[in-house]
C-alpha cells in the first residue's frame, strides 16, 4: 500500500507541489482576513484647556484606603495634586445633607480651596484660604452656603446631620454666603450653573487615619484638572506624582474627549461590524473555493487512475483495499497542506480559531474527495474498463 | 463435479438514465446476461462467440468475479463464489484467475517488469522470488530484454505478452481472455493465440471471448451467444 501511496505521489508530483503553494498562499490570506488590524480610536487633542477627571475608583486603592494602609502616601498624593503649580486641581464631588431641620441640601459640592477661585467664586467679606477649613479630628466642619440659603441661616449658625460620610452626628458652620450670581461649569456638560442653591464643604483640613478620613480622602481623589497641557502630559505628570509619593495608579479619563470618543469610538464598532461581516463572508467563499478546488484536483487524480484501479481489482486486489489507498492519498496529501498552512499561520501570528477553522475546511475537503472517489469507484463499474472492447 | 458450474445465472444492468430526445422511455434495467448455464471441466480451452453486445465480457467478469450476478450460482471447484467475500474473492482473482484483454490492461508508469510482478506485490512474497519467477516468465515469453521498457515503449504483440506473463505470473488455473487479439493485426493475434494454446496444453483451463471465428476456432469447444443466452 505504501509503495502504492509513493507511486501516485511520485506521478502527481507537480499537483502535489501546486496545491501546497496553493493552500499556503491561501493560509497567509486567510490569517490577513482574520486579523483586520484592531485599530484603537482616538480623536486628538481640541485646543483651549483640557480638563482631565481622575478618581481613586480603582480597586487597588479602594482596597489599600479601607484598610488603612499607606494613609500617609495618599495624603501625600491629594496634597501634592491640589498645590501642584503646573494645573488647578478642582475636587467636587457631590453628596446630599439632610440637616435636621428637614432641609435637604441636594446640590452640595465637596470642594478644594481652588474650586472657588478656578471659577472666581466670591463671598462677601470671606477669604475661602484662610476661613474655608475643617478639623475632621474634632469633627467640625465648615459650609458655605449659595444665597438661596440667606433667608433660613445667617453666618455663624450651626446645623447637625447624619447623613456625611457616617451616620454619626456631624456638625457644620456656616461661615459665609457666596455672593449672588456666581457661577460655576460643569466640567463634562460645560453647563454653567449658578451656585445661589449651592452649599460648599471643605475637603482640605486635619486629617486622621481613620475610617471616616479615609473615606473623604477616598471621595476626595475624585476631582477635575485643569491644565493648558494635553491630556496625555497631564496624565504623565500625575503618573510621576505618583510615582514620587510611591503608590498605585488613579484612574486617569480625558474628559473632553471622552463625550467624543464614545460617539466616534461607536460609529467605529458599526463600521467594523459591517466590515467583519464582509471579511467573514469573503474567508467563507474562500475556504469553499479552496475546498472545492483541493477536492476537484483530488478527485481528478484519482479518477485519472480508475483505469488503473480496474488493473489492480484484476489482479487481486479488493474494492476497499483501493478505498484505502484513496483514503491514506487523500489523507496525507491533506496532512501536509495542512501542516504547511499551520506553519504559515503560527509565522504570520494567525490565531487558534485561525488553525481550527482550517482544520474543519480540510476535513470537509478529505470527506468530499473520499466520497467523490468512493462514488467514481462505484459508478465508474470497473469491469467495463478492463472488458474487451470489439 | 465440474470445475466451474453456472446455474440460471443472470445479469441486469442498471441503466443510468440520460435523456434523449428521440427514444421512448427506455427500460432502466438491461439484461446482459439470461439464465445462463454452463459446466466446464478443468483444462477445457472453450470460445465464446457472438455478436458485440451480446454479453461476452459479462460472462467472462462474472467468471472473474469482478462482477456479480443478479440471479444464479456460480461453483468453482463446488464452491459456490457467489457466497465469499471480498478477501476471499480477491484472493481467487489473484491467484486463480489469469485476465488477458484486448487493451492489455497494463499500468502505464510501471515498467514491464514491474506490471508482471504487479499480482505479486499484493501478496507477501519475497523479493528474490518475485524477481525468479518474473525472469523465468520474461523468459519464456521472449520478452526478457524488455523488462525495464515502459508499455508504450512496446509494440502491440509484445504488450499483449506482457499480459499474458502477468496472468501467469501465480501459476493460474483459469485464464479468462477477452478478445486477446482485438487490438492486434493477423499475424501477431496468431501468434498469441498459439501462445494460449500451448498454455491450454500445459493444463490451464481457458474461457476465450471473440467475435471472430477464426479466433475462436483455436478453441476446443465454441458457444455461440445472442442477447445474453447461449444458443
Ligand atoms: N456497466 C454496464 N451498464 C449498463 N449496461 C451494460 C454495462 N456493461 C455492459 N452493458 C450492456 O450489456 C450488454 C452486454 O455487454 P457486454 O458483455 O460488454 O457485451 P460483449 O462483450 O459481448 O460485447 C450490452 O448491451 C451492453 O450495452
Ligand atoms: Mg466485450
Amino acid at each position: 500500500m505504501i509503495k502504492e501511496l509513493k507511486r501516485l505521489l511520485r506521478k502527481n508530483m507537480f499537483l502535489y507541489i501546486f496545491l501546497l503553494l496553493l493552500t499556503s498562499a491561501f493560509s497567509f490570506v486567510f490569517v490577513l482576513l482574520d486579523n483586520p488590524g484592531k485599530e484603537d480610536g482616538y480623536a486628538g487633542p481640541i485646543s483651549g484647556m483640557y480638563n482631565t477627571y481622575i478618581s481613586s475608583y480603582d480597586l487597588s486603592y479602594n482596597a489599600y484606603l479601607k484598610n488603612g494602609l499607606s494613609f500617609d502616601k495618599y495624603t501625600d498624593l491629594f496634597n501634592s495634586l491640589s498645590t501642584y503649580d503646573k494645573w488647578e486641581y478642582v475636587t467636587q464631588t457631590s453628596f446630599p445633607i439632610k440637616t435636621d431641620d428637614d432641609v435637604f441640601f441636594s446640590d452640595n459640592l465637596l470642594v478644594t480651596n481652588n474650586f472657588f477661585s478656578h471659577y472666581g467664586i466670591t463671598a462677601e467679606n470671606f477669604d475661602f484660604n484662610t476661613g474655608f477649613s475643617s478639623s475632621y479630628a474634632e469633627k467640625t466642619y465648615s459650609i458655605v452656603l449659595g444665597s438661596d440659603y440667606k433667608s433660613m441661616y445667617s453666618v455663624g449658625d450651626e446645623f447637625t446631620t447624619f447623613d456625611f460620610l457616617t451616620d454619626e452626628e456631624t456638625t457644620f458652620t456656616i461661615v459665609a454666603f457666596v455672593d449672588k450670581d456666581c457661577y460655576y461649569t460643569d466640567p463634562y456638560s460645560k453647563e454653567k450653573i449658578s451656585c445661589d442653591n449651592y452649599s460648599f464643604i471643605p475637603i482640605l483640613g486635619e486629617l486622621a487615619n481613620n475610617r471616616d478620613c479615609r473615606d473623604l480622602l477616598e471621595k476626595s481623589f475624585s476631582g477635575f484638572i485643569f491644565s493648558e497641557k494635553s491630556f496625555f502630559e497631564v496624565e504623565k505628570e500625575i503618573r510621576f506624582l505618583e510615582n514620587e509619593v510611591g503608590i498605585g495608579s488613579l484612574k486617569v479619563v480625558d474628559t473632553d474627549n471622552t463625550y467624543r470618543y464614545q460617539e466616534w469610538s461607536k460609529r467605529y464598532e458599526r463600521m467594523s461590524d459591517e466590515v467583519y461581516d464582509y471579511i467573514n463572508k469573503v474567508t467563507w467563499i474562500l475556504s469553499i473555493c479552496l475546498a472545492l478546488i483541493i477536492g476537484f484536483l483530488l478527485t481528478s487524480i484519482l479518477y485519472k487512475e480508475s483505469y488503473t484501479w480496474g488493473i489492480y481489482l484484476m489482479c487481486g486486489r479488493s474494492i476497499s483495499d483501493i478505498q484505502k489507498i484513496l483514503l491514506s492519498f487523500v489523507l496525507s496529501l491533506c496532512l501536509i497542506c495542512d501542516l504547511v498552512s499551520i506553519i504559515v499561520i503560527c509565522l504570520s501570528k494567525g490565531s487558534l480559531i485561525c488553525i481550527a477553522k482550517l482544520q474543519f475546511m480540510y476535513l470537509v475537503i478529505v470527506a468530499i474527495s473520499y466520497l467523490a472517489c468512493h462514488r467514481v469507484l462505484k459508478i465508474n463499474s470497473l469491469s467495463l474498463l478492463i472488458g474487451g472492447k470489439e | 463435479m465440474s470445475y466451474i458450474q453456472l446455474d440460471n445465472l443472470t445479469v441486469e444492468y442498471n441503466i443510468i438514465k440520460r435523456k434523449r430526445k428521440n427514444t421512448d422511455e427506455s427500460p432502466s434495467k438491461k439484461i446482459a446476461l439470461n439464465n445462463i448455464n454452463l459446466s466446464l471441466e478443468n483444462g477445457d480451452f472453450i470460445a465464446i462467440m457472438g455478436k458485440s453486445g451480446c454479453g461476452k465480457t459479462t460472462l467472462l467478469n462474472v467468471i472473474g468475479t469482478l462482477l456479480k450476478p443478479s440471479a444464479g450460482d456460480f461453483y468453482y471447484n463446488d464452491i459456490l463464489v457467489n457466497n465469499l467475500n471480498e478477501k476471499a474473492l480477491s484472493d481467487y482473482r489473484n491467484s486463480e484467475v489469469g485476465f488477458v484483454v484486448q487493451h492489455y490492461a497494463l499500468v502505464d508508469d510501471m515498467t514491464v517488469y514491474d506490471n508482471i510482478a504487479l499480482p505479486l506485490s499484493f501478496r507477501h512474497i519475497s523479493k528474490k522470488e518475485i524477481k525468479e519467477r518474473v525472469s523465468s516468465l520474461l523468459n519464456k515469453l521472449d520478452i526478457s530484454d524488455k523488462a525495464l521498457n515502459y508499455p508504450f515503449e512496446l509494440s502491440g504483440g509484445e504488450k499483449q505478452r506482457v499480459a499474458i506473463a502477468r496472468a501467469l505470473i501465480n501459476n493460474p488455473s483459469l485464464i479468462l481472455a477477452d478478445e486477446p487479439t482485438g487490438a492486434l493485426d493477423e499475424a501477431t493475434g496468431k501468434e498469441v493465440m498459439n501462445l494460449l494454446k500451448s498454455l491450454n496444453k500445459k493444463g490451464i483451463t481457458i474461457i476465450l471471448a471473440t467475435h471472430d471465428s477464426d479466433v475462436a476456432s483455436y478453441a476446443n469447444k465454441i458457444l455461440r451467444m445472442r442477447d445474453g443466452s447461449f444458443i
